[in-house]
């Protein structure tokens, strides 16, 4: 993330990493048109309203689309060892999309339109975010009101 | 549209490896040939664009073009805008330019030696640094392939058809048409075999769905009406006939749906400008780093109806005197990934009916599209034969 910081660094991105390194991820919201947006500013880049804040994510989504890697070129590069795996991009919940891996999963069985739940692994000595196939809701054993 | 100003010569090197030449050494020659082309010399350059390598981006690289080249223009350059789209928005710089008494002519180059000097064991064309994609793409193992992966299956998925319906035809389409272009790198048969057999590195694209890094370049010249006249070339010219273009996004996971991508309303543009329907345009180069780009662009531009473009490239309609030329060079996928200039030469030398085996029947008007980074930046200009 060094090679970023000169051209994206600011308090929204670093509030919404520290989120994820606390296994908490919260997701951008703009006060000004009510809605969230991905990913962090400092201003909502929909109205350009200062009035953001970071709300909790419910951690549901969907796949919209996704791709198996199978080939990567790069002795130092660690996913070369992960070969192969699956890339996502899900649609939350709240309204936004983000790319993230797909874990806890054989890559033959990702799909589009797949329900998934957020989680969070430990890669590459930092902790960030991922999805896994949403559990099914148990069956309800409450009594009819 | 005014029509002050016409593209009046083409030049091109060699496309394939260039051991031991630069960036600059292969654009020089580029420049120089396409002055020649025009019947220019030197002193003719008052502008000059260019655009970069893609695998070693340099600061102000108009400026080292100029130096190199012993050229002292009054107009410098370098438009980074995206594959192809670079082109169309130096070409109506320069006619502005022109057109407001400016310059009088101007030449236009790219060219890269991403083959030779590639890197062992790293991508063609690397992910630079600030691309965008560092914090929310990359540290999950997003790749190039696997951004334009995502859209080809976003694509497969909405028309419920699979890769080798929807991408194989297009493979083998662009293979076919290169064949017929002594100055592509790629024209030896391939076949369905191949490709089943071909390395998967994003599904759902194959290593023979992506357009393979050679090293070349080229260039255009544009010049002034009079200019033109007073050479006699405005038979050999194309003027532009309309342009649009329209950016939407950097990065993938930001990226519109397909039919939100600015490849739609760029072409709108262009057309309503120009005056041209869908039935007018005799040829379409497309910015193919993906066979996937081709059906997405062909489709979204509303020349050929959803899902469809796979069937027809099967039937043929991508071939030089089929329903739809389309890359009659073989494209970046056959040719190689010559960042899009050939993509306008190519437009260019059909307009003057100068494509041999390869001649469009009758081409008067060619669109030249083009889509930068991933679908992010989206154009099309409109080129008419003559001036």
């Amino acid at each position: 993330m060094n090679a970023t910081a000169v051209l994206t660094d600011d308090e929204a991105r670093a509030q919404f990493w520290r989120s994820v390194e606390n296994r908490a991820m919260a997701l951008p919201f703009c006060r000004g048109c009510s809605a969230y947006f991905f990913f962090p500013r400092p201003f909502c880049p929909a109205c350009w309203s200062d009035q953001v804040e970071l709300r909790p994510a419910s951690g549901r989504g969907t796949v919209w689309s996704y791709s198996v890697v199978r080939f990567a070129h790069g002795a130092a590069n660690p996913w070369q060892q992960r070969l192969p795996y699956a890339l996502a991009l899900v649609d939350l919940e709240e309204g936004v999309r983000i790319m993230a891996n797909v874990l806890e999963c054989p890559v033959e069985q990702v799909r589009s339109g797949m329900a998934v739940q957020l989680t969070y692994a430990d890669l590459d000595g930092r902790t960030l975010y991922a999805f896994k196939p949403a559990q099914a809701a148990p069956a309800s054993t409450a009594a009819r009101a | 549209m005014s029509h002050s100003a016409a593209i009046v010569g083409i030049g091109e090197t060699r496309v394939g490896k260039h051991p031991g030449r630069g960036i600059l050494d292969l654009q020089g020659e580029a420049v120089r040939l396409a002055l020649a082309d025009a019947k220019m010399e030197k002193p003719d350059v008052h502008g000059l664009y260019t655009l970069g390598s893609y695998l070693n981006p340099l600061l102000m690289h108009g400026l080292s073009v100029a130096e190199y080249l012993g050229l002292r223009p009054r107009i410098q350059g370098n438009f980074d805008v995206g594959g192809t789209v670079a082109f169309m928005r130096m070409a109506c710089d320069a006619m502005a330019a022109i057109d407001n008494g400016e310059i009088e002519a101007a030449v236009c180059v790219y060219g890269d030696n991403a083959s030779s000097r590639r890197v062992a064991g790293q991508h063609g064309f690397i992910r630079q640094v600030d691309q965008g994609t560092e914090e929310f793409e990359d540290p999950f193992g997003s790749t190039l392939v696997a951004s334009y992966a995502l859209l080809a299956r976003r694509y497969l998925d909405l028309h419920r058809i699979e890769a080798e319906t929807a991408f194989w035809p297009i493979a083998l389409a662009m293979r076919e048409n290169a064949k017929l272009n002594d100055n592509a790198a790629y024209r030896k048969t391939i076949t369905l075999e191949e490709y089943r057999a071909s390395q998967m590195v994003a599904e759902p694209l194959r290593r023979l769905d992506c357009s393979p890094v050679v090293d070349g370049a080229g260039a255009f010249v544009i010049a002034s009406k009079k200019r033109i006249d007073k050479l006699g070339l405005g038979g050999r010219a194309a003027r532009l006939l309309g342009i649009g273009t329209q950016a939407t996004h950097k990065i993938v996971s930001q990226t519109p749906d397909l039919d939100g991508l600015g490849m739609a309303e760029a072409g709108r543009r262009a057309m309503a400008q120009a005056g041209v329907s869908h039935s007018d345009v005799d040829l379409v180069t497309i910015h193919d780093g993906f066979t996937s780009s081709i059906a997405i662009t062909l489709e979204q531009l509303g020349f050929i109806k959803p899902g469809e473009t796979g069937p027809r490239a099967a039937e043929g309609a991508l071939g030089p005197k089929g329903d739809l030329p389309t890359n009659t060079h073989g494209g970046l996928i056959s040719q190689g990934h010559v960042g899009g200039i050939m993509h306008v030469l190519e437009a260019v030398r059909q307009l003057r009916g100068e494509a041999g085996a390869r001649q469009v029947p009758n081409a008067r008007v060619a669109a030249v599209t083009g889509n930068g980074n991933i679908f992010s930046s989206c154009g099309m200009m409109l080129l008419g034969k003559g001036l």
